[in-house]
């Protein structure tokens, strides 16, 4: 006989319990394992999705304005830009993807070209969406590319001019998981996409040869990029004048930015040529003393007149005009645009600095749309209102003669003065053109070295032309936002401590049997050490049993999970397609987990043995010592209670946040009653007259430790079930006028496809856009805080992928001086907004969960922003807040990180609640072909909350699945252990107890322990939950039904198992021979 | 005194346990008044626990019949039977089968919970009469053998049984310890209990009464013993 001998044979005689054993750990090791094939489920699903929809596209070059088709060599170019689609029964889908694209595209995934012409191919959502077939007409709205920023002078702002209607037919349904899911962004989320032939939509959008991205299978995109882009392609325009010796750079974009200033500046020191800003606007009226002229455009002295400071230089044609000369002051009237619409007009005197000559020079003036192509003024079609009746014959003859040739100048001084527009932003300096003279030299010669120059010091990732490598994005944003398998670790955590508790108990009722047995081994002279580790390898072959068991389950547990995360967990991952996938890293370490776990259970249960006396040992279970411990943990239950009652009440006086607080105070109590519950079967063994309710208290005293587990076990779930189930938030029932809430006291919120270039919440914008005039009186209290909004990634709860350049919205000031929501500072503050206009970097606001769970930052942490100088300062967070998905910085602030972006797409909406409904339905009627969409901010933030709340009902699932098993478990141990007083039972019955009292006995022994355990966490969980009892939606039905049923089959299974525990032959017990 | 003094009368008792060719126990007859002692011997496998088992309505014989006064113990069911154990008989084992869990007043006590009704006064007499009063609130682990027997013995005793089943109550205790249990046992006969008594030990068989030598389940003559 050896030890292994031995072991062998143990685990062979004691082979249905030591199953338990194993069987309550391959649950363990299934909840771990699974969890675990969860997290890899989520990742190879989104890896799968983003490698689906990239094709064999590897890297992506995407421009933040057009360039040269031709720039993409043999890759392929695609125009690529954001709109809405309407069918034919009306309805529309806004932040649809429009791609026009070739055959190099498709080659891409192996397809051949669907659409020509104005064929459009739509994926299978956006077709579920319309609710659209093949051969179906479609109406798409997309927005044209203007000049300049939205809110500028010169941009064109009617719905006419800045968008584009065409309509198409569907010739293909194109499978979401492939092509029909192209997207370059890590979102998890299906996008809406609607592909064009690329040329045909060039033509619709006057970008005839132009595309905004290039995909390429290889890796040598960004090189070929750097090495064929022209200045053109980097959003520059080159004029040249070797008559004037000079070079004037121009932005495709009407004004140039700080950088590309900086970068031209320095592209002039190499060449060893002069680099000086230049700046038009245009004067509403240029007034002397006794005349004026107007819609006279404004620009940088020419070359060769030092201007600086303030005053006027006049051309010759203007002093005419005007019959003045230097000295003499004028009246500037110019025109401000206004975000809503009205174009103020502000005045200014200017002295006259000098006279200058007459010459033919457009070059300081970029191409004006609906105005430099006109051949006449009362033939312009500009944004601004004119007057055709101040125009005069002398200013067409001018028009006719000169153009876009300024009549008068200034300094750039003066010129910022006058029109640059905030502190930040593409306006900030306006600066239209950067002059290059060259004073000397072979000018040819010095303009190829100034280009050669500027394109060295200019790549064009810096002048928005990046490159980046995509399929590499894809593939880190794949592993996913949240880790899914230690979320699922998470709410499956009750479940593992119930069946390893339960591994745990049974274990020693194993062993209990064999104490006998424990008793001999030692009395036989085997070492302690040995016995101890002879029943320790016992354990770990039953660890290791369960943990092979519990792999093959787990797989199937995982599947299950993933199936109930793509039907009625679906709002866990926001509808995220996913499939199941296994990783052998994951199945070895579940394996291994389960193992591990299995030991302390298996260490558990043969502590006890250590402590009794080998005497006792031989009498097996029933003879082992049985005294009455006295009393242990009155300072620990004292403290409990204390700081129970010590955390309700500074809750109750808010003192703390009522609650945390409430919460620290159930579980205290929770911690107390167990306590509690420990001293009363300590002394429950006090003497006293036998009644069956006090031996049903001994018997679960005599085992004070079991008794306080199991109790504490279901304690436990209790508290957690009815705490997660009044965590379920509710806001239907949300008062969301409350300014201090998550809605702010905003009652809508919308989002445009489309830039909206007029405020809807002003009288004028409202008309400016085309709103019925009826609809007028529904406005009335009616406030609209536009915000900026930044491509990039959602970083709400709603995107499963890890972002990599968060979504920013830029806060206007007034929201600012408004205040509103509850932010969260580091350090207290009674002007929280004011946080965002600190001297910081970049400071910014997030939702809380967002921060922690999507960015996994923290209050105080920093949030890289791809491209930016420097990261995200989050200075304040705001808890369930409607700004779930995107970071807020202040405006001014995102005009310096986005100086491209000017008109707002996100709108927080205060309306009359009783008017709430017909705002929102007359923006749609009105504005949804521009992709706006107006949703009341109860419901976003509830489908924020759907998320949340299906985490919930996920961890009710699996805590009510624990609480069964162990429920069920206990039943078990508890029942197998009454077979193990059958000894006990045999006397009873000789002293003339019935059988039905045994049942009884066994009843108020069992039900006992379930009753107080499920009751003691209940009241502490009510007690933890009480501020939020008023404000919860709390599920009291499922929650009774959970907690009752489950109580209600303890007792079945109890009263089912106790009575074949008090049959059969018992009295055998008693015989003496 | 009990509170029965009632006449035990077994009348050609069998027992086969079913599935068994070979009875137990074959046509034991026997007669036992009140204060009367008897012994019951014979080698291991004879039948003599089953016999007690029988006495004391924990099983049933397949033939015969028995009867304790004017009770029909072979007839008893359901509540009766659970009567009869709780009131007309005590059992005494040789593993004293105290509960660890009870202190041994309680343990006295246990048997008042079948049949209510029962005096915790009785069992501090009963605790005083076996010599174990000083020892009420100990536990069973906290005894010593004799005296966890004289607590079963009281525990016996509660109800105001008038027969006394003891199955090798001496089995496991040394022999001054089990001297003491038969000196206790025969006092009580002295009170008007009827004790029967499974026994190996000849010596203190030799103290009863009477004895019954059971071979293969069958009695040999009755032998006068005092």
């Amino acid at each position: 006989m050896t030890p292994w001998r031995l072991i062998a044979r143990n685990l062979c005689g004691f082979a249905r319990t030591g199953m338990a054993v194993a069987l309550a750990l391959a649950t363990a090791t299934a909840v771990i394992t699974g969890s675990l094939l969860v997290g890899d489920s989520v990742r190879g699903s989104l890896r799968d999705t983003a490698l689906a929809r990239l094709g064999a596209i590897s890297t992506a070059t995407v421009g933040s304005h057009a360039f040269r088709e031709a720039l993409a060599g043999s890759d392929a170019p695609l125009l690529q830009t954001r709109g809405a689609l309407t069918a034919e029964n009306d309805a529309t889908v806004p932040r649809v993807q429009v791609y026009g694209v070739e055959g190099r595209f498709w080659a891409l995934f192996g397809t051949a070209n669907p659409v020509n012409g104005r064929q459009a191919a739509v994926n299978a959502a956006l077709a579920r969406d319309l609710g659209v077939a093949v051969g179906d007409d479609v109406i798409l709205h997309v927005p044209r590319a203007g000049a300049g920023p939205a809110d500028s002078l010169f941009a064109q702002r009617s719905r006419q001019a800045a968008l584009r209607t065409v309509r198409l037919t569907v010739a293909a349904i194109l499978p979401d998981r492939g092509v029909g899911g192209f997207a370059l962004t890590a979102s998890s989320q299906t996008p809406r996409n609607v592909f064009i032939d690329l040329h045909w939509l060039q033509g619709q959008l006057d970008d005839a040869g132009l595309a905004n991205v290039i995909v390429s299978h290889g890796t040598e995109l960004a090189e070929a990029v750097r090495t064929h882009a022209t200045l053109d392609d980097l959003g520059l325009t080159l004029k040249t004048n070797p008559a004037a010796r000079t070079l004037t750079v121009q932005s495709t974009d009407l004004l140039l930015r700080r950088p590309m200033v900086k970068a031209i500046a320095d592209a002039a020191d190499r060449a060893g040529v002069r680099a000086a800003p230049t700046s038009f606007y245009l004067a509403a009226e240029l007034t002397g003393a006794a005349h004026g002229t107007s819609y006279a455009l404004l620009g940088a002295p020419p070359p060769g007149v030092e201007a600086h400071g303030d005053g006027v230089w006049l051309s010759t044609w203007s002093a005419e005009d005007l019959a003045a000369k230097p000295g003499d002051v004028l009246t500037l009237s110019y025109l401000v645009p206004a975000w809503d619409g009205v174009y103020r007009t502000e005045t200014r005197p200017l002295t006259v600095r000098g006279v200058v000559p007459t010459v033919p020079d457009t070059a300081c003036v970029p191409p004006l749309r609906g105005i430099s192509t006109a051949e006449r003024i009362d033939e312009w079609a500009p944004p601004f209102p004119v007057d055709m009746h101040r125009v005069t014959p002398r200013d067409e003859t001018y028009w006719q003669r000169y153009r876009t040739t300024p009549k008068a100048f200034v300094s750039l001084e003066t010129a910022r003065a006058l029109w640059a527009r905030g502190p930040e932003g593409a306006q900030a300096d306006w600066v239209t053109g950067v002059r290059v003279s060259v004073p000397a030299g072979d000018f040819a010669a010095q303009a190829r070295r100034f280009t050669t120059a500027l394109s060295a010091v200019l790549p064009p990732e810096a002048a928005g032309v990046p490159t980046l490598p995509v399929r590499t994005q894809a593939l880190a944003a794949s592993e996913g936002a949240t880790d899914f398998a230690g979320l699922f670790l998470a709410l499956g955590f009750f479940l593992i401590a119930a069946a390893v508790g339960l591994a745990a108990m049974t274990m020693r009722l194993l062993i209990d049997r064999r104490a006998a047995e424990v008793g001999l081994l030692l009395a036989v002279g085997i070492a302690p050490r040995t016995v101890t580790g002879i029943l320790l390898a016992e354990g770990a072959a039953l660890a290791a049993l369960g943990a092979v068991i519990g792999v093959p389950l787990g797989a199937l547990y995982g599947w299950g999970v993933v199936h109930a995360l793509t039907t009625w967990w679906a709002g866990a991952v926001a509808d995220t397609p996913l499939w199941f996938h296994a990783t052998p890293g994951s199945l070895w370490i579940g394996a291994v987990s389960g193992f591990v776990i299995g030991l302390p259970a298996a260490w558990w249960g043969t502590r006890a043995l250590k402590k009794a006396r080998v005497t006792d040992l031989l009498g097996g279970a029933q003879a082992l010592a049985m005294l009455p411990a006295p009393p242990r943990g009155a300072w620990a239950l004292g403290g409990s209670a204390v700081l129970a009652v010590g955390c309700f009440a500074a809750g109750a006086a808010h003192a703390l946040s009522p609650l945390e607080a409430f919460f620290c105070g159930g579980a205290a109590l929770l911690v107390a009653g167990l306590l509690g519950c420990g001293q009363l079967l300590a002394r429950a063994l006090t003497p006293g007259v036998p009644t069956f309710p006090r031996l049903a208290l001994r018997n679960a005293a005599a085992n004070r430790g079991r008794s306080v587990l199991v109790i504490g076990l279901l304690a436990c779930a209790s508290f957690l079930l009815i705490t997660v189930a009044a965590s379920v938030r509710d806001f239907s029932r949300f008062d969301v006028s409350d300014p201090r809430s998550g809605a702010g006291g905003f009652t809508l919120l919308a989002t445009a496809s489309l830039p909206i270039l007029y405020d809807f919440g002003t009288p004028t914008g409202r008309e400016k856009l085309g709103f019925a005039p009826e609809d007028e009186p529904l406005f009335a209290g009616v406030q609209v805080y536009p915000f900026l909004e930044s491509p990039g990634d959602e970083v709400s709860c709603l995107n499963l992928a890890k972002s990599a350049a968060p979504r920013l919205l830029g806060v206007p000031d007034a929201l600012r001086a408004r205040g509103g929501f509850t932010i969260n500072t580091a350090k207290p503050t009674a002007q929280p907004w004011a946080l965002l206009t600190e001297n910081d970097a970049f400071p910014a606001f997030g939702d809380a969960d967002s921060v922690e769970w999507s960015l996994h930052a923290e209050l105080g942490g920093r949030v890289p922003l791809a491209g930016a100088p420097a990261p995200l300062h989050i200075v304040g967070v705001l808890p369930g807040s409607l700004f779930a998905n995107a970071l807020l910085v202040s405006d001014t602030n995102f005009r310096t990180l986005y100086p491209g972006i000017s008109a707002p797409r996100y709108f927080l909406i205060s309306a009359p609640r009783e008017k709430a409904d017909a705002v929102a339905a007359s923006l749609r009627r009105t504005l949804g072909d521009l992709g706006l969409e107006v949703h009341p901010t109860r419901e976003v933030l509830a489908d924020y909350a759907r998320v949340e709340n299906t985490y919930l009902a996920c961890f009710l699932a699996l805590g009510g699945l624990g609480l069964l098993l162990g429920t069920l478990g206990l039943v078990v141990v508890l029942l197998r252990n009454a077979l193990e007083r059958r000894r006990e039972f045999a006397l009873l019955l000789a002293v003339g107890f019935t059988r039905a009292q045994l049942v009884r006995l066994l009843l108020l022994e069992n039900i006992g322990l379930l009753v107080a355990g499920q009751l003691l966490g209940a009241v502490a969980a009510l007690a933890a939950v009480a501020p939020q009892l008023g404000t919860a939606h709390v599920a009291w039905g499922g929650v009774a039904v959970m907690l009752g049923g489950n109580l209600a089959l303890g007792i079945a299974a109890t009263a089912f198992t106790a009575w074949p525990a008090t049959r059969g032959r018992l009295l055998d017990g008693l015989r003496g021979d | 005194m009990p509170k029965d003094t009632s006449t035990l009368t077994l009348t050609g008792v069998s027992k086969t346990y079913p599935g068994a060719e070979i009875p137990v126990l074959r046509g034991v007859e026997l007669r036992a008044g009140a204060g009367e002692t008897v012994a019951v011997v014979g080698p291991s496998g004879a039948g003599k626990s089953t016999l007690l088992h029988l006495i004391g309505a924990l099983d049933t014989p397949s033939a015969g019949s028995i009867r304790l006064g004017d009770i029909d113990v072979t007839a008893l069911t359901g509540a009766a039977l659970a009567v009869y154990r709780a009131t007309r008989v005590g059992f005494v084992f040789q593993d004293h089968h105290l509960l660890p869990q009870l202190s041994a007043r309680e343990n006295v006590l246990l048997p008042t919970l079948a049949a209510p009704g029962g005096d915790p006064a009785r069992a501090d007499a009963l605790l005083t009469r076996v010599g174990v009063a000083h020892r009420a609130d100990a536990f069973p682990a906290q005894l010593s053998g004799g005296e966890r027997q004289r607590v079963a013995i009281a525990r016996a005793l509660i109800n105001g049984a008038g027969l006394l089943l003891c199955d090798e109550p001496t089995g496991n205790l040394d022999r001054d310890t089990g001297t003491g249990i038969i000196d206790l046992f025969l006092d009580l006969a002295a009170e008007g209990v009827t004790v029967i008594m499974v026994t190996h030990n000849l010596t203190h068989a030799a103290r009863f009464t009477r004895c019954l030598e059971l071979r293969d389940g069958a009695p040999v003559p009755l032998e006068v013993m005092a």
